[in-house]
């Protein structure tokens, strides 16, 4: 079986552990949950009784069953058990501690372990005589041999009973009476000659005298003329010989196996009854093996020897001819094929028990139906046939409690140290009295159980003032030992169950650990900005924390979008005003035709093409003036057109990034979908894991116990373990397929894709907002004068209006600028290499080979399932329909129900179930494992680990954007002002002479002040252009 | 949130009350006068209120009066044009210009940093009060000037304190104009200060409001700058020690065979 622990745990049912300071406590068999009756209880009492009370199923009994395990100082070397009266190999519990098993021990001292197979001397049982020659007899032996599945007799009465009928067996032979003749020479030399019948009594007393005795058949030619031959007797006779010429010995049945000599139907001439023999000697087909000397008589043989007869014969050893009562004449000697043995095994206490004490010595009497065959399990392997042995033991008692006194293993902060004062405050805990270590002490148990009996309301409600402390171990090392016992298994020093299952446990965490790529985001005090920009000295806590948040793919879209986002160039408006006339077409067109109607009405004329040129000058030019007065318009444009380019260069400058971002994003979708791949086997690993689980912690815990040094049982490995060869040996892989093993993988290699440096971009992108002033023309002292005027003052027509066409071009130009120089994206950054988790193919071969390792698993805790309930029924009531053929005897069928046991390792299975208590003993710590020593490495022999992947994290590159400076950007503006300003103002603001500026209503000296541009105040207190603070 | 922006909405153009005035005042020298010292005065409260930087430290395209009244533009570093007349072809370095400034620089009211605007609303009201005061002197001063002769007038308004101020001699009604002409003129004054002042205090409030709602957002933001960087002990340190925390719970061997679920 396998452990990882000397010591185990039971899980309770209530939400705590039982335990006290380091108490670690042992798992149990699946227990029912306890349960409460669900109607509140309706006086103080009774909820005092159930809270408190220690009635059989209530909360301290069923705490109490719940858990096992502890400490004693009883050395393990006296509680092994020590095996007395059943066959088998004894053990050395010492003879490796480092593995967690025994080993067998060399009595004999000829440096060969597996020659010490011990023949209990108090064996008895039933024999029968081997007699190949003779047809009827190997047709007996062959009815009690039984075949594959079912033994020749199944229970002691039945095997009595073949027995009997053995002897009775009739048989027809033909009886060849001889005539004997004794020639006995006289003094004179004279022979005389004397016959007998070798039938007669006289015969025998004669055979012992002098002269020679020659017999002869007296069958055919005799003078009494013929014989007949009838059926002699009744009895069968595998210990006489048919073919006496060729032997020797007298085919007249022998003995008592006439029975009823005289009252037998022989019927022989009375010629012949002389020749009859019969011998003293009682050599019964079948008889008892194993004799019991009666007490105080001084053994010279040991006669339980006799039953150790049997077709496997080591020669020399065995008991076939170990005493003159087995040894019949014609050399057929006595197989067993049915023996007892009573065997009991002792060791010494290790738990503190009053009541009822714990059971250090029981007896079992065992029975097995087969003939003898006498092996090694080490050697060779076992099946059903060898299944033949039934144990009667009673384990109903063998479920014992530890006390509290001794669950404590680890010893708790010691007042004297210092430096463990230091970590709790003391005289806080009182170990006798308080509910609770407030400091726990370096185990996961929160309770002192001492404390529960003063109740149990304040352990529930301090709960969340525990803190947890470390205390040192038993031992000077200031480092923590890995408390790991190393698992032990049947296979004995070569642990080969262990290292397979341990190292399947690795690779399975390779399979399913999948490559993963961090993501580092940027630090959030980073994405908003507050105007401080004030760097200091970097301080420690804001150096990036990696915190896994779960990310899905989901997540990195959001990141995408985010850094989108933030990469988004904020844009500023940056005013340039500009001066333009204000004027409605239709007002100037009023005025031109005013002109014309003057000149028409005062000329009385009905065209004013015969206007003079004054005249027709002024009305061609407000004609103009109302064409071009709304070509203003036309800067209306200019706002869109410049967002226009700054949404190329945008687009310019991240499209790169974002095809980058792409990249990944569908890299990571990928890898995402192929590790759903692994993901859809992790059902058939939890199965797989359970039924492992279920094995450990259910069926290798019949009731609390600590299998360590004992001798391994390696029948208990037939017949589920594959790897074991016939001849015993067990390999991991062999040619024709051993253990089932997970494929191998490649360590993957995670990625780290670090963005936590990201710079955004601190200032946004300045974009030139047109704001156009409008001024009204002042067009009054353009009216024409009266029709009566004499001398009309026809006034000089105003200027022509400036093209807006300069601006428009001015600001055209202030765009193109924009992408002066050209952008361009310097070394965009790889995309890297993202890891590659396993594909379809290793899924299936995972698959098949998980299925295979839970057929294994299955088969594993069948058989030992199988062995646990053969000796039921088990404290919790498992195995309660094999007691009856326990305590029958029965063996059915070889391999069910109670027959069940190897009669080779006989002995080292009574010594599996006698193992203590599971509380953990000095040298129990000899197996312990020492730990990991290189990170990369595993060894299965002691580790299943969980290996880190190791990380890529690629050089960090980045991209900034790099604004044009300050400086640079306000002589833009500066030059495009200026240039804006030029077509509508008069010098020296702008480029129209004197003459041609614009009759603008008000004053051109009161024009300036509309191209104010509005002063910045600056408010934050941390400024660098900060010259008095306040 | 990086530099606050507070728009000045100039209006130093003075204000044309097109429907309140006649065609006839318009152009009435008196007015002209006063509506340029009120003009003058209201550039000052902007001084006051918002603040005048040196004319070196001027940004481009910002306009100054000089003494005379005329309007001079920054195109460049270091030069200041303008189109007054008879000015057109003259430069003004930067310290010409703050020699011939109307008004010299300072630091104006809403430039006080690290204070609320609760505590900036008194001087702000002073200011505002002391403005009204002014408007108030200069119609007075046209009365005065019309009755006085000395070049220099004291005048009283009640609740002010007493200005003196140099004769106002477009406002010699008697010399030109008859008396009726006079009182529409005067009228005309005040109803200029008072659409004047109205108009000022209107602009004071909305600005107060801004800057009130600019400065508590400062304040917020403030705040969190302080959170984060705060932020990050108590926050951080527990996520840190947790992080830990969970790390070391993992490698605490577990008794079970099989630790997975």
């Amino acid at each position: 079986m396998i452990r990882h622990r000397g010591v185990h745990r039971r899980v309770a049912f209530l939400l705590f552990l039982v335990g006290t300071s380091a108490g670690i406590a042992a798992t149990a068999r699946a227990r029912e949950p306890l349960t409460i009756e669900p109607d509140p209880p309706k006086t103080y009492r009774e909820a005092h009784e159930i809270l408190y009370g220690d009635d059989e199923g209530g909360i301290q009994d069923y705490l109490r069953k719940a858990t096992c395990g502890g400490y004693t100082d009883t050395s393990a070397a006296d509680s092994v058990p020590k095996v007395d009266g059943l066959p088998g190999r004894p053990g050395k519990w010492d003879g490796a501690l480092w593995s967690g098993m025994g080993t067998r021990e060399d009595t004999n001292g000829n440096k060969n372990e597996d020659d010490d197979y011990v023949f209990p001397d108090a064996t008895d049982g039933l024999s029968l005589a081997r007699f190949d020659k003779s047809k009827e007899c190997a047709a007996i032996y062959e009815k009690l041999k039984g075949d594959e599945r079912t033994p020749g007799c199944t229970s002691p009465d039945d095997c009595g009973q073949k027995c009997r009928e053995a002897n009775e067996v009739t048989y027809d032979v033909s009886l060849t009476v001889k005539e004997c003749v004794h020639e006995i020479k006289d003094e004179e030399g004279n022979i005389k000659e004397e016959r007998y019948d070798s039938s007669d009594e006289a015969y025998y007393e004669k055979r012992g005298e002098q002269g020679s005795f020659n017999c002869r058949t007296c069958i055919s030619g005799d003078k009494e003329g013929g014989q007949r031959q009838e059926s002699v007797g009744k009895k069968y006779h595998c210990t006489g010989d048919p073919d006496e010429a060729a032997s020797g010995i007298l085919s007249v049945p022998y003995g008592w196996v006439w029975g009823d000599k005289d009252q037998s139907a022989i019927r022989l001439s009375a010629a012949c009854k002389r020749f009859w023999v019969r011998e003293e000697m009682e050599y019964p087909n079948c008889t008892s093996c194993g004799y019991k000397w009666p007490p105080g008589e001084a053994r010279e043989e040991t006669p339980g020897l006799e039953c150790r007869c049997g077709s496997g014969d080591p020669g020399g050893k065995s008991g076939c001819r170990s005493t003159q009562r087995m040894s019949p004449l014609n050399g057929a000697h006595y197989e067993s094929f049915a023996r007892s043995y009573k065997g009991t095994y002792t060791r010494d206490a290790t738990v503190i028990t009053t009541d009822p004490p714990e059971v250090t010595s029981q007896p079992a009497e065992v029975y097995c139906y087969g003939f003898y065959e006498e092996f090694d399990p080490r050697k060779r392997r076992t099946d059903v046939h060898d299944q033949r042995c039934i144990l009667d033991i009673d384990v109903s008692e063998l479920d014992v409690q530890t006390r509290p006194e001794q669950r404590i293993v680890q010893r708790g902060p010691d007042p004297g140290d210092r430096d463990q004062q230091r970590e709790h405050p003391s005289g806080d805990f009182d170990q006798l009295k308080d509910p609770f270590f407030f400091s726990l002490g370096g185990a996961f148990s929160l309770m002192n159980y001492n404390a529960l009996k003063n109740g149990w309301i304040p352990t529930i409600l301090s709960v969340d003032q525990a803190r947890l402390t470390a205390t040192k171990q038993n031992e000077n090392s200031s480092y923590a030992k890995s408390g790991i016992g190393r698992a032990f298994d049947h296979t004995g020093t070569g642990r080969t169950i262990v290292r397979w299952w341990q190292r399947q446990q690795t690779l399975a965490q390779k399979i399913f650990r999948p490559p993963v790529v961090h993501v580092l985001l940027p630090d959030i005090s980073r994405s908003i900005e507050t105007g401080s920009g004030v760097i200091g000295i970097p301080d420690r806590r804001s150096s990036s924390i990696d915190v896994q948040i779960g990310a899905e793919t989901s997540l990195l879209d959001a990141v995408v979008d985010g850094l989108q986002q933030m990469f988004r160039m904020s844009l500023y408006e940056e005013p340039i005003p500009v001066v333009v006339p204000l004027g409605s077409p239709v007002e100037y067109r009023a005025l031109a035709e005013k002109w014309c109607l003057w000149w028409m009405q005062r000329n009385g004329t009905t065209s004013c093409d015969s206007a003079p040129e004054s005249v027709r000058s002024l009305i061609s030019r407000f004609d103009e003036y109302a064409d071009h007065i709304d070509d203003v318009r036309m800067l209306r444009a200019q706002l869109v057109r410049h967002l226009a380019a700054v949404l190329a260069l945008q687009q310019d400058i991240f499209s790169p990034i974002l095809a980058w971002m792409t990249s990944i994003a569908s890299n990571m979708q990928t890898l995402a979908a192929q590790q759903s791949i692994m993901y859809s086997l992790l059902p058939l690993l939890q199965e797989v894991t359970k039924e492992q689980q279920t094995f450990t912690e259910d069926i290798l815990f019949p009731w609390c116990k600590n299998d360590r040094f004992t001798t391994p049982v390696y029948s208990l490995l037939d017949p589920w373990l594959p790897g074991r060869a016939a001849d015993g040996s067990v390999r991991e892989q062999t040619l024709k397929g051993g253990l089932p093993s997970l494929p191998e993988s490649i360590l993957p290699t995670d990625l780290v894709l670090d963005l936590s440096e990201l710079e955004l971009p601190s200032q946004g992108l300045t974009v030139p907002v047109l704001k156009p002033i409008q001024v009204r023309l002042a067009l009054e002292n353009y009216e024409p004068p009266s029709i009566d005027e004499s001398n009309p003052d026809i006034p000089s027509p105003p200027p022509s209006l400036p093209s807006v066409a300069p601006i428009v071009a001015a600001m055209s130009e202030a765009a193109a600028s924009l992408t002066r120089p050209t952008v361009s994206v310097v070394n965009p950054p790889a995309v890297p290499t993202f890891p590659v988790p396993l594909n379809e193919l290793y899924r299936q071969r995972t698959e098949v080979a998980l299925q295979e390792i839970l057929e294994t698993l299955k088969k594993r805790s069948e058989a030992y399932r199988k062995f646990w309930e053969s000796i039921g029924p088990l404290p919790d009531d498992s195995g309660k329909d094999n007691e009856e053929d326990k305590k029958a005897h029965k063996c059915e069928e070889r391999g069910e129900k109670a027959c069940l046991h190897v009669e080779m390792d006989l002995l080292e299975r009574l010594q599996l179930i006698g193992a203590p208590p599971g509380v953990l003993r000095p040298e129990d710590r000899e197996s312990w494992s020492i730990g990991r020593i290189s990170p990369g490495g595993c060894l299965p022999e002691d580790d299943a680990c969980d290996i880190l992947h190791p990380e890529n994290v690629p050089a960090r590159t980045g991209w900034r954007v790099l604004r044009p400076s300050e400086f640079y950007q306000s002589t833009v503006w500066d030059t495009l002002r200026t240039r804006v300003r030029a077509p509508f103002l008069p010098k020296p603001l702008g480029d129209l002479s004197t003459q041609d500026s614009l009759p603008f209503a008000p004053q051109s000296s009161d024009l300036p002040p509309a191209l104010v541009l509005p002063e910045k105040i600056i408010l934050s207190p941390a400024s660098s252009s900060s010259s008095n603070s306040l | 949130m990086r530099r606050t922006s507070l728009f000045v909405i100039a209006l130093a153009v003075p204000f044309t009350a097109a429907s309140a005035t006649p065609a006839a005042l318009e152009t009435d020298p008196c007015l002209v006068s006063t509506r340029a010292l009120m003009g003058k005065e209201q550039r000052f409260l902007h001084t006051v209120v918002f603040g005048q930087p040196a004319a070196s430290l001027a940004r481009t395209g910002s306009v100054r009066y000089d003494k005379s009244g005329n309007s001079w533009v920054k195109t460049r570093s270091n030069t200041w044009l303008t189109l007054a007349s008879g000015f057109q072809n003259t430069t003004y370095s930067d310290q010409q210009m703050e020699s011939q400034s109307e008004h010299a620089k300072r630091r104006g009211l809403l430039e006080v940093r690290q204070s609320l605007t609760s505590e900036l609303v008194p001087p702000l009201a002073q200011s505002l009060r002391a403005f009204r005061c002014r408007l108030a002197a200069i119609c007075a001063l046209a009365d005065e000037s019309e009755q006085s002769t000395s070049s220099s007038l004291t005048i009283s308004v009640d609740g002010c304190y007493p200005r003196t101020e140099k004769r106002l001699t477009s406002c010699t009604f008697r010399s030109r104009d008859p008396a009726p002409a006079r009182t529409a003129v005067l009228q005309q004054c005040a109803d200029d200060a008072s659409q004047t002042f109205a108009q000022e205090s209107a602009l004071l409030e909305a600005t107060i409001a801004y800057d009130a709602s600019y400065r508590t957002l400062l304040q917020i933001a403030g705040g969190f700058d302080a959170f984060f960087e705060d932020l990050r002990d108590p926050l951080l340190s527990p996520l840190r020690s947790a992080a830990r925390a969970i790390g070391e719970l993992q490698r605490i061997p577990c008794f079970l065979s099989e630790c997975h679920e």
